[in-house]
């Protein structure tokens, strides 16, 4: 009878160092640390811009859509976006309509922005120029885009003046700046 | 008499670096940010003769203060893994995976009989995106965990 206990007592022993063998190990840890930089991108989908007009009266400026894809992150708290155009080289050939110096009293090149969540657009229309930056959109903090971008165009509207010289295709340049902080 | 389950004798994991960092500074012109450095994991003990195993998890879903940035943008990478030479253990790589709050395993193998020394070296990159609110202070934080088992 003494003999038997013994035996039960050692099996259980062995059971106990067999889970000992089966259970050792260790743990560690790394921290990952990142810094998200604010960052704004643009893209002109629409390279040129063809303005046009159907009317043959002057009674409808030359009219045509800009369109762009806007990347955009901006600060948790404290960031903000911006996108501006400028025109930064004016109509040529001469004869034609220019910016800086219209050649009629009230000839503009005006525009009309849109701009897609989380933007919100500037209020058209606006009249471009050549000398100021004027605003097309901006953004609050803690904003940020489609990893695809989100959408954004400008509608502009260039005054349909008889004194523009027939038989020239007209082009200027604009400039679009689009920061984040 | 009842059996209790037992807790298991430990060994020192050491993980070095203590921080990694990354630097997301734009997506759009560089989508993929490698970590600052690999990091390197070592411990020594002795096996049971069976398979051995690193394995890693996060410890939340998104980074703290960056809620935009999932743990799933982390890559994890085991670039060498090695153990004892001379004693029939072997030591693997597991293939690159997209960190999550739920272990797993980083590189593997087969322990023997003897103490052995293990290690590992892994890397981490981070897919940037758009959809991440910046934050550069106070820093994004993610702390990670590893365990090495070895029966």
């Amino acid at each position: 009878m003494t003999k038997k206990t013994t035996l039960i007592i050692v099996a259980c022993a062995l059971l106990s160092m067999a889970g000992l063998a089966q259970a050792q190990s260790g743990t560690g840890t790394t921290t990952l640390s990142v810094a998200v930089g604010a960052e704004a991108a643009l893209t002109v989908n629409t390279g040129t811009t063809s303005l046009t007009t159907a009317s043959t009266t002057f009674a409808n400026p030359y009219t045509g859509t800009t369109s762009l894809t806007y990347f955009m992150r901006t600060g948790k708290t404290t960031g903000t976006g911006t996108l501006t155009l400028k025109v930064t080289a004016d109509f040529t050939p001469a004869g034609g309509p220019l910016v800086a110096t219209p050649p009629s009293a009230g000839d503009a090149l005006t525009y009309s922005p849109t701009v897609s969540s989380p933007g919100t657009a500037a209020t058209g229309p606006i009249t471009a120029t050549t000398t100021t930056a004027t605003a097309v959109g901006t953004w609050g903090a803690a904003a940020s885009s489609a990893k695809a971008g989100n959408s954004a165009s400008v509608a502009w509207s260039l005054t349909d003046d008889p004194v523009y010289a027939a038989g020239s295709t007209y082009t200027a340049t604009t400039t679009f700046t689009i920061s984040a902080t | 008499m009842g059996i209790t389950p037992y807790a298991g004798a430990n060994f020192t994991l050491t993980v070095t670096p203590a921080t990694i960092a990354f630097s997301a500074t734009n997506p759009g012109t560089l989508p993929v940010v490698a970590g600052s450095s690999t990091a390197a994991a070592s411990w020594s003990a002795g096996g049971g003769g069976s398979t051995w195993s690193l394995r890693v998890r996060a410890a939340a879903s998104t980074f703290t203060n960056c809620s935009t940035v999932p743990v799933s943008a982390v890559t994890v990478t085991c670039s060498a893994a090695s153990v004892t030479a001379g004693h029939g253990a072997t030591a693997n790589c597991a293939g690159a995976f997209p960190l999550s709050t739920t272990a797993q395993t980083v590189a593997s193998g087969m322990d023997s009989t003897s103490t052995l020394n293990y290690s590992a070296t892994i890397s981490f990159t981070l897919a940037d995106n758009w959809k991440y609110i910046a934050e550069m202070s106070p820093a994004c934080t993610l702390s990670l965990s590893y365990t090495a088992n070895v029966p």
